[in-house]
Parts: C-alpha cells; sequence; structure tokens
C-alpha cells in the first residue's frame, strides 16, 4: 500500500480510505467467514474493523506494517466472533450434522473441488486454531513467513499446524470417499 | 524416504511449493513407485482446491455501511474528539506515575512552606524579645524613667 495513500487517509480523505478498503476488505471478508462460516457475522466484523481502522489510522506508526495490522485485527476480530456464536449455539454444522456429509458428496464434485458446502463442512471439522491457517494458506495464498507475522509465531509452529490440519480435512475427505 | 516422512513433506511445503530441489527430487522418486502415496497427494490437492473455491468478494453494501458511519463521525468533528479522547487514555495510563510525582511534589512544597513559617514566626517572635529588651535598657539609662519604672513595679514608693 502506497504510503501517500496511507498519509491521506491518516488525515480523513475518505477516497484514500476506500483505497484501503478495496485492497483488503476481500481479505478481511473471507478470513472471517472462513473462521467464523457465518455470514452475517463476517459482514458485521469486516464492517466493524474498518470503522475501527479508520479511527485508528491517525495514530498509525509506519514503523509497523498496515497490512500485518490488518491482518491481526482481522484474524484476532474472527476468533472472538467464533467464541461469541459458539456460546450463543449458532454454528453452521454441529457433528451431529455430520451425516449429513454423505448426502452432499458427489465424486466429481469433490475430485473438481467445486462443492462449496462440503468445502465449509470440511473446514468445520477444524478448531478455531488450525481453521485460521488453512484460511490464511488455503484462501488468501499467505506465505509460511506472512502466516507466522499474522499470527505471531514461527515458522514450524506454521508447519505443524498445517500439517495437522491437513491430517484432519483428509480424515473427513476420505471418510466421504469410503461411504461410497 | 517412508511413507509417514514422505506424507508429512507433502501436507506441507511440498503442496506449498516450498522445497529444495533436492528435497523435491527425493520426493518424487518415492512417488514414482507408491501408489499410496501418490493417491494421497491426489486428494490433498483436491482439497486444496475445494477451500481455495471458497474466496468471494464481499457484498457492495459494507463499504456503503462503513462510508456512511465515517462521513457522519468527520461531520462533528468525531474523529478529532477521538484523537484527544485517545491522548487522554494514553495520559491516564501514566497516572500511577503522575500521581506518585504530583504526591512528593505537594509533599516537599508543605514541607517548604512550613519551614518558612516556623522560621518567620520564630523570627518575629525574637524580634519582639529584641525590641523589649531594648526599651528597658533605654529605661535604666534614664534616672526619671528608671524612677518611675520601679515605682511602677510597686518596688519603690
Amino acid at each position: 500500500m502506497d504510503r501517500e495513500v496511507i498519509e491521506k487517509a491518516k488525515n480523513g480523505d475518505i477516497k484514500a480510505f476506500e483505497a484501503i478498503y478495496a485492497t483488503y476488505a476481500g481479505f478481511v471478508f473471507n478470513v472471517v467467514f472462513g473462521i467464523v462460516q457465518n455470514r452475517d457475522s463476517a459482514e458485521d466484523v469486516t464492517q466493524q474493523l474498518f470503522i475501527r481502522l479508520y479511527d485508528k489510522l491517525r495514530s498509525f506508526r509506519y514503523g509497523a506494517r498496515l497490512k500485518t495490522y490488518i491482518y491481526r485485527m482481522a484474524v484476532n476480530m474472527a476468533i472472538n466472533e467464533y467464541k461469541r456464536l459458539r456460546r450463543q449455539r449458532k454454528r453452521l454444522v454441529s457433528m451431529e450434522e455430520v451425516g449429513e456429509l454423505h448426502r452432499l458428496a458427489d465424486r466429481d464434485a469433490i475430485q473438481d473441488g467445486r462443492d462449496k458446502e462440503l468445502a465449509y463442512q470440511l473446514l468445520s471439522r477444524l478448531s478455531p486454531e488450525h481453521r485460521t491457517v488453512i484460511v490464511l494458506r488455503e484462501m488468501e495464498g499467505l506465505s509460511y513467513e506472512d502466516i507466522a507475522s499474522t499470527l505471531n509465531i514461527n515458522i514450524n509452529t506454521v508447519r505443524s499446524r498445517l500439517s495437522r490440519a491437513r491430517q484432519v480435512l483428509m480424515a473427513a475427505f476420505r471418510e466421504i470417499k469410503d461411504a461410497r | 524416504m517412508r511413507c509417514e516422512e514422505v506424507r508429512r513433506i507433502l501436507e506441507t511445503d511440498y503442496l506449498d511449493g516450498r522445497q529444495d530441489s533436492i528435497e523435491r527430487g527425493q520426493v518424487e522418486e518415492h512417488l514414482k513407485f507408491c501408489r499410496d502415496c501418490r493417491q494421497y497427494f491426489k486428494d490433498l490437492e483436491s482439497v486444496s482446491a475445494s477451500v481455495s473455491s471458497l474466496k468471494e468478494d464481499p457484498p457492495p453494501f459494507i463499504w456503503e455501511n462503513i462510508k456512511k458511519d465515517i462521513s457522519s463521525k468527520d461531520t462533528f468533528n468525531f474523529r478529532d474528539f477521538s484523537i484527544l479522547w485517545d491522548g487522554f487514555l494514553r495520559g491516564l495510563k501514566q497516572r500511577k506515575k503522575a500521581v506518585v510525582v504530583a504526591s512528593l511534589l505537594i509533599f516537599f512544597g508543605l514541607i517548604s512552606i512550613g519551614v518558612y513559617t516556623y522560621k518567620e514566626m520564630r523570627y518575629a517572635q525574637v524580634e519582639e524579645y529584641l525590641e523589649e529588651e531594648l526599651q528597658f535598657l533605654d529605661v535604666l539609662s534614664d534616672d526619671e524613667s528608671f524612677e518611675n519604672f520601679l515605682v511602677g513595679e510597686g518596688l519603690f514608693s
């Protein structure tokens, strides 16, 4: 992100802030949606994040990268929202609904990777911690270094979480294949 | 390489394109001859592609809501107020230090005032005493005044 754009946004230029929004909104929305798996929450959290960012931007120091700052806000707010919804029992998929996986499974859809609903339900098998690294890596294409920086963990921890998360996904995926 | 070791690499660096050429060569050599690991990697790619396909654009109304909110705040100089408020809160975080410093300043200030006041009071008392003594010496040096003094004190009739 151009430093001049950030400077203008810091001074209240809404057009400049819109450029920042256009750059990062997709990331924020998809990270929140991937972790929380609730569309209304993803929309609300995305909105809240950027409203909060607009206020915080004045005191933003260039020593910290804006990208990392936004990434961290997105992950933290997503996890908080996930915990809030879990307390309210509004998760899209519970373990009792796992049986639905078989109804949704279609060999071609699995192999083409196009069955979005199946993908969401596979994600629901993951803990928030594992879901976060999968969403950051698979949906947003972040490097291991960027994931480590965003989550404030080291690269080996990124690697082990990805490995474990993919093992869980693969176990669920193969459960469906074997059931057919 | 054993299958378990290969699968750990497939799940991470190999799938994410992070391997150096030597390790990559070793994995690919294993995959040439191991059907199970080949299938495992194929399934990994399917799951990965499936998750990647979930990506979408946020709905346009989100930006409209944000713009409405920040525009209304700017109209009332809310940002300036929030900046002042943030500054005030940051100042409050220093309050412990400020309270201690202020307390020490007040304490030593009061001590100083007390000492000064006491000294002034003592000077006034000493001055008054000396004044009286000087007056008495004046009396002693004058015969008529001394006689009147003795009569006044009942020492001479």
